[in-house]
């Protein structure tokens, strides 16, 4: 009987906890994460009586979760999915209504700027239209500003939302190491409070629509949580420990962001943090923000270089080269928001093109030309450009070598604009020549070239010249209004009045002082005899020198060349009607003289080696010639030449020229000096030393003291001491060398040193130079003594080539020998060295401020047809011809080219036409530029050949298409999703139906077990009642 | 299978909420009139509409473009054919000079009114546009292009720049005619026997000052030269009739292209009405139908019959 009560008390106990779990579930029917409990009953182990088990009731062994893991895990991860996607859609759409309105969008400015460019292409000169032009192009800059603005504030927006995301999720993390924190209590996930449980798998399911989550759970139900690609990476709950998630801008590219756990202290770079708000927050970033934004920017940098480009190739309303339109902020990258409109003054918009031609108005044809300008590539010309070959250094250790054997040698190219370019030419040989040549065949400084020297250059390949140049000589070393483009060329030897800046005490600046030009030679050659320099040769500023001849038996020194300079030049002596007289101080007898006579009969009287005796000797060869001249010669009472024309012919004007003075203003002196640092110099040596005045100078030994020379002082002492004997004084100079150099009588002397060991055949003494004739230097400059006389003021010095004059010459008389070409270089000109062996050439120049197409704008040019097949090309203002060339009048249609610039004929020209080329510079009504402003609308400008607005409205497109695609994602995983929560409800949901007939169910079994106890009750009385 | 409660109610709700949610996008495609609200909502179809626009807006520019342009062309027609009818009544003039029978006095009557034709072509070449812009100045357009020299001889100081603006997508029209173009020089040949051109206003010039000195071979040589000066005043007049052509057809291709991306945009963008009433409906009676299923399933439990 016992059993039965116990039986069913069992039961009733068991069914009343049944309905108490069901109770829970109807309870909890609303609440969020709840899942469904289940009681276990369970049979209690049966007693074994006799052969047979009997059942001894129910048991209540446990409140089951409703719970399958995997759809757990499913939904979350679906979530994590779906979560990602609705970013992407929102923000997508976000900025395709930015980008793609008309009214914020880019297009419709950029067809508005367009729009104006093209009204002001149809009358540029209206000051109205070029306000609405520039109106628009700021319109346009402002819609790129705010457009960049626009995309900032979503970024902005999706910055802060990242943040928020990131903490949410930290939070929840926190949550979730605090629940574990409870269930280590316990050490069996099945003994874990089902609420526990239920708080742990909804904080996951939280967490997973921020980011995509690895789970793992330890056998009490803890929850290991990662956001890494495996469950070891990227932890963020770890049992009661958790690491924070941050996101912080790359470092790498500011448009992406990185997403770092632990960030203040064990920092973990997360690589796959994909999934969840976060991953979609980070692919909308990088997918979207930032394509978006570097599109934009590239974009406004294309317009702007594309704009720039045009507007800079154009003239504006004032005549001048137009500035850029846009321009990006200073310090700012160059991008969409940093664009500027930089032009305000409407006169200031660039419409018209740089160059124009004009027909001259007395051109007999009616034949009209167009223009078009291509730089011409100055690099690919032979020989290279000035700056690629020489250093600018005009020091002849910066030299190049002009290789010896070759008839010409190409040297370089001296671009149009060089600023005061100099080349010089050293160690040239006999014959050799420094030659300049325009590239249009103009030979403006040299020597006339050969037949073959001409013929060689004009077969050269690759050619120097311009294709169909043809050679021209009218402007070879001219000067002054005859010269090429009037401009200052000059071969030889020059020297200038330099200017030194000067400052008051104050500060203040004053005037420049002026220093007299100085031509100051190096030692001369050694070893000149007999005639040096041959009359005509050379000339000394506009005058021609006489001949320079070493006296016979002797070595010329440098006192010669002085006193040949200041004596030789050729000069009019004389010129009258009848008679003539010339003062017998003014005669150099050791030179030629010409004497022109009746009807200009010249004859030219050469003295005889040494020179004419005296001035009879001289009458007598003028006499001579009377046969020619009609001029006869005597002395007269002041001991002048007196001339006289025959009588008869007394009526006719008489001229002698004579190489009999110097040249006006200039004086030239020679000076021999040796210096020697005051460490070079020998102190236990002696030194023989003396000057060459032919017998009178004796050679003296110098014999240093026992100790030796004590310094350079005590040599120089013992120098002056001998200067009577050998004509050498001596100085200590002011860094401590010693300066030997001629008493001034004795200026420009050769001086002796010696002597040298017997052993070795060197130098062997005081000074440690090898024994022989030190030569002395020549310097010209500016004659002060005729400067009070009132002379006119000489501005430059220059000893220059004549016909038979080579640079070899000069470098004899210890001057080097360079091509000037002053200020800017009238044309592009090549540097050539005619005449065979070795030399080296070295430079200095400026390159030139303007470019090529602003100096053929600042110049022009002038096209003329000089026949049918030929033209000529003038400079405008000095009618220089700068090139002529052959023409075909056949060619379909006729063009020819100049400097780059190609004139296209509407047919062929007529001898005599003409055609200006110049700089448009008030050609206020042409709109060329403007009308390529308005073709860049339809310019396929951009990678993949795309106009302006195409590029964008592609960008848009694309932007478009992703969140079209996230869209059809997020359709598709909502159905994913749906899916997982319908089974998870399925599994672990509470129907109120299903728990309506548990509850019942649980009912009767309690009210069937409790009439069991009834029954019980009744047996028990029965039995009770028994008597 | 089971189905939660609350599972029952979730999917009740949204459902009905995506229902309203396309009835709104509807509501506002009817209140609007347009098939895309916001560029977000079809980005191919909102591309190709900006792209249309902006067709249409060029086709504009290009109607404006022409209009200023004709206005120009009709300038440059009047002053050439005014011109050319002075040209006609200085041959005309010319000739009656050449008359040897005339008196000293009617050939200075005859001079005075060649004079007179003269200043008023002069005045004519040096017409200007509404904007007081040469018409025959090539670039120099804010200079007179004909002026008089010390000598009062007048010389063209105008350029050859010859503007062209764009009427179409590939079509370039003239826009000006240099003076030298229209008022052509004549060639005379020199002792030498080399060619040299002569200005258009000189060569009247000597025209009026033979008839002065009553010199027949150089009025007649004028009167020769008249007729070439003539032929460039034809020649530039047909050009601007070329011109004012080729201004009609542009013009007509450009209303063409305009009404037909206008039609084609109005496919694009406008909303089909029919269809989106249709539409409007049909979800509304969805809505209706959900709202109400919904409420009377929800009403649906087996609490309801436990008592």
């Amino acid at each position: 009987m016992s059993d039965l009560v116990g039986i069913s008390s069992g039961a009733v106990q068991a069914y009343q906890r049944a309905l108490g779990v069901v109770s829970n579930n109807i309870a909890n029917v609303g609440t969020e994460g709840y899942t469904r409990q289940v009681s276990d009953l369970a049979a209690t182990a049966p007693r074994r009586i006799g052969q047979a088990f009997l059942g001894t009731g129910v048991e209540f062994q446990a409140i089951r979760r409703s719970v399958d893991e995997f759809i757990q895990q499913n939904m979350r991860n679906s979530n994590s999915d779906l979560a990602a996607q609705s970013p992407l859609v929102d923000y997508a759409n976000r900025v395709v209504d930015i980008m793609g309105s008309e009214d914020s969008g880019l297009t419709t400015a950029m067809n508005r700027f367009f729009a104006s460019a093209r009204e002001l292409s149809a009358d540029p000169a209206s000051s109205i239209l070029r306000a609405a032009f520039l109106r628009d192009a700021d319109g346009l800059t402002s819609r790129f500003n705010e457009l960049s603005g626009q995309l900032q504030a979503v970024a902005d927006e999706v910055g802060q939302y990242m943040n928020t995301a990131a903490a949410e999720l930290n939070t929840l993390a926190g949550q979730l190491a605090a629940v574990n924190g409870q269930l280590s209590r316990r050490d069996d996930a099945a003994k874990q409070p089902a609420s526990l449980l239920d708080e742990r798998d909804l904080l996951l399911q939280k967490m997973s629509g921020l980011a995509k989550l690895k789970v793992g759970y330890a056998a009490n139900g803890e929850a290991t949580v990662s956001v890494g690609t495996t469950l070891s990476k990227g932890v963020l709950v770890d049992g009661q420990d958790t690491r924070p998630v941050a996101l912080v801008p790359s470092a790498a590219n500011p448009n992406r962001v990185d997403a770092l756990v632990d960030p203040y202290g064990d920092k973990e770079a997360v690589q796959g943090l994909t999934g969840g708000e976060l991953g979609g927050l980070l692919s909308l970033k990088e997918q979207i923000l930032a394509p978006a934004n570097v599109g934009l920017d590239h974009l406004a940098q294309v317009v702007a270089r594309e704009v720039n480009a045009i507007h800079t190739d154009a003239l504006d309303g004032y005549g001048q080269i137009g500035q850029p339109l846009f321009a990006f902020e200073q310090g700012e990258p160059e991008g969409a928001a940093s664009l500027r409109l930089v032009v305000d003054d409407p006169r200031r918009v660039a419409t018209a093109a740089l160059f124009r031609v004009i027909e001259s108005p007395s051109n007999p044809s009616q034949v009209r030309a167009d223009w078009s300008y291509t730089q011409p590539d100055a690099s690919a010309w032979h020989p290279s450009l000035l700056q690629t070959t020489l250093a600018n250094n005009p020091d002849t250790t910066q030299s190049v070598s002009v290789a010896p054997g070759q008839n010409l040698s190409l040297i370089t190219t001296v671009e149009q604009g060089t600023q005061d370019a100099v080349i010089y030419l050293d160690q040239a040989q006999p014959g050799q020549q420094l030659q300049v040549l325009t590239r249009s065949g103009v030979h403006l400084l040299g020597q006339p070239l050969s037949l073959d020297q001409a013929a060689t250059l004009q077969t050269l390949m690759p050619s120097p010249l311009d294709p169909g140049a043809q050679l021209n000589t009218q402007y070879l070393n001219q000067t002054g209004e005859k010269a090429f483009m009037h401009a200052d060329l000059f071969i030889g030897a020059k020297a200038q009045p330099t200017a030194v800046q000067q400052f008051a005490p104050g500060g203040e600046p004053l005037e420049d002082a002026i220093t007299d030009a100085l031509l100051q030679g190096s030692a001369i050659a050694g070893g000149l005899t007999g005639e040096v320099v041959p009359a005509q040769s050379l000339k000394l500023n506009h005058f021609a020198m006489g001949a320079l001849v070493a006296p016979s038996g002797a070595e010329l020194q440098a006192s010669d060349i002085a006193t040949w300079l200041n004596t030789a030049a050729v000069r009019p002596l004389g010129r009258a009607v009848g008679n003539l007289t010339i003062a017998a101080s003014a005669l150099n007898l050791q030179q030629e003289f010409n004497v022109t006579g009746h009807q200009s009969a010249t004859a030219g009287i050469a003295p005889p080696a040494g020179g004419f005796a005296d001035i009879n000797a001289l009458v007598d060869a003028v006499n001579a010639y009377t046969g020619l001249t009609k001029v006869q010669a005597s002395v007269d009472a002041n001991g002048d030449l007196a001339l006289a024309l025959q009588s008869g012919f007394a009526s006719s004007e008489m001229a002698v020229v004579g190489n009999a003075a110097g040249v006006p203003g200039l004086v030239a002196s020679a000076r021999t000096a040796i210096e020697i640092p005051a460490q070079q110099l020998n102190p236990t040596k002696s030194l023989v030393l003396y000057g060459r005045q032919a017998g009178a100078n004796q050679a003296v030994t110098l014999t240093p003291p026992v100790a030796g020379w004590a310094d350079a002082r005590a040599l120089a002492d013992a120098v002056i001491a001998a200067s009577a004997q050998t004509g050498v004084t001596a100085h200590v100079g002011l860094e401590g060398q010693l300066v030997l150099s001629n008493l001034p009588e004795f200026a420009g002397e050769d001086i002796y040193i010696g002597p040298n060991s017997p052993v070795t055949g060197r130098g062997d003494n005081a000074l440690g130079l090898d024994a022989g004739w030190q030569k002395g230097a020549v310097s010209i400059t500016r004659d002060q003594t005729q400067l009070m006389a009132g002379a006119e003021t000489v501005a430059d010095i220059r000893l220059g080539l004549l016909e038979a004059g080579s640079p070899f010459l000069i470098n004899q008389l210890g001057m080097r020998a360079a091509a000037y070409l002053d200020r800017s270089a009238p044309a592009d000109a090549m540097v050539f060295v005619t005449g065979e062996g070795s030399a080296s050439v070295s430079a200095s120049y400026r390159t030139s401020d303007l470019s090529v197409k602003d100096q053929l704008r600042a110049q022009g040019f002038e096209v003329k047809f000089t026949t049918m097949d030929r033209y000529v090309v003038l400079d405008p203002t000095t009618q220089t011809q700068l090139a002529e060339q052959v023409f075909d009048p056949h060619a379909r249609p006729p063009s020819l080219t100049y400097r780059g610039m190609t004139l296209t004929l509407t047919s062929a020209p007529m001898p005599g036409d003409r055609f200006v080329v110049d700089g448009n510079d008030d050609g206020v009504g042409d709109n060329r530029a403007m009308l390529s402003l308005v073709q860049l609308q339809d310019a396929k400008v951009l990678p993949g050949d795309k106009t302006l607005v195409d590029a964008y409205i592609d960008q848009v497109s694309a932007i478009g298409n992703l969140s079209r695609q996230a869209k059809v994602a997020q359709d598709a995983l909502t159905v994913v999703y749906d899916q997982a929560v319908q089974a998870r409800e399925e599994s672990s949901g509470v129907s109120l139906d299903e728990e309506a007939a548990d509850l019942i169910r649980y009912q009767q079994a309690y009210q069937a077990s409790a009439k069991v106890m009834q029954t019980a009750s009744t047996l028990f009385d029965a039995i009770l009642a028994v008597r | 299978m089971k189905v939660s409660t609350s599972y029952l109610f979730d999917r009740g709700t949204s459902q009905m909420a995506d229902v309203q949610n396309r009835l709104a996008k509807i509501q506002a495609q009817v209140a609007q009139g347009k098939q895309v609200i916001a560029p977000s909502d079809a980005p191919e179809q909102a591309a190709t509409i900006q792209r249309l626009k902006a067709v249409v807006a060029k086709q504009d520019d290009f109607l404006n473009t022409m209009e200023a342009a004709n206005y120009r062309l009709q300038a440059e027609e009047s002053a050439l054919s005014a011109v050319s009818d002075g040209l006609l009544r200085v041959r005309e003039l010319a000739i009656q000079a050449a008359n040897d029978t005339l008196s000293p006095v009617d050939r200075q009557a005859l001079a005075l009114e060649m004079q007179g034709l003269r200043d008023q072509m002069v005045s004519l070449a040096n017409g200007t546009d509404a904007d007081g812009h040469y018409l025959f100045a090539g670039g120099r357009s804010d200079q007179s292009p004909y002026t008089y020299d010390a000598q009062g001889r007048v010389s063209y100081v105008g350029d050859q720049t010859r503007i062209k603006v764009l009427v179409g997508d590939q079509r370039l029209l003239a826009l000006n005619r240099p003076g030298s173009d229209a008022f052509t020089r004549v060639q005379r040949t020199d002792m030498q026997g080399q060619a040299y051109g002569v200005g258009f206003f000189e060569v009247v010039d000597d025209l009026i000052a033979a008839v002065k000195d009553v010199n027949q071979p150089l009025i007649q040589r004028g009167a020769d030269e008249l007729e070439g000066l003539q032929d460039g005043i034809s020649l530039a007049l047909a050009q601007v009739g070329t011109d004012m052509n080729v201004v009609d057809a542009q013009r007509r291709v450009a209303e063409d292209t305009k009404l037909r991306m206008q039609t084609l945009l109005s496919s694009v963008e406008d909303l089909d009405y029919a269809e989106a009433i249709t539409q409007m409906n049909k979800e509304m009676l969805a809505l209706e139908a959900a709202q109400s299923s919904f409420a009377k399933i929800a009403q649906l439990n087996l609490f309801n019959y436990i008592n």
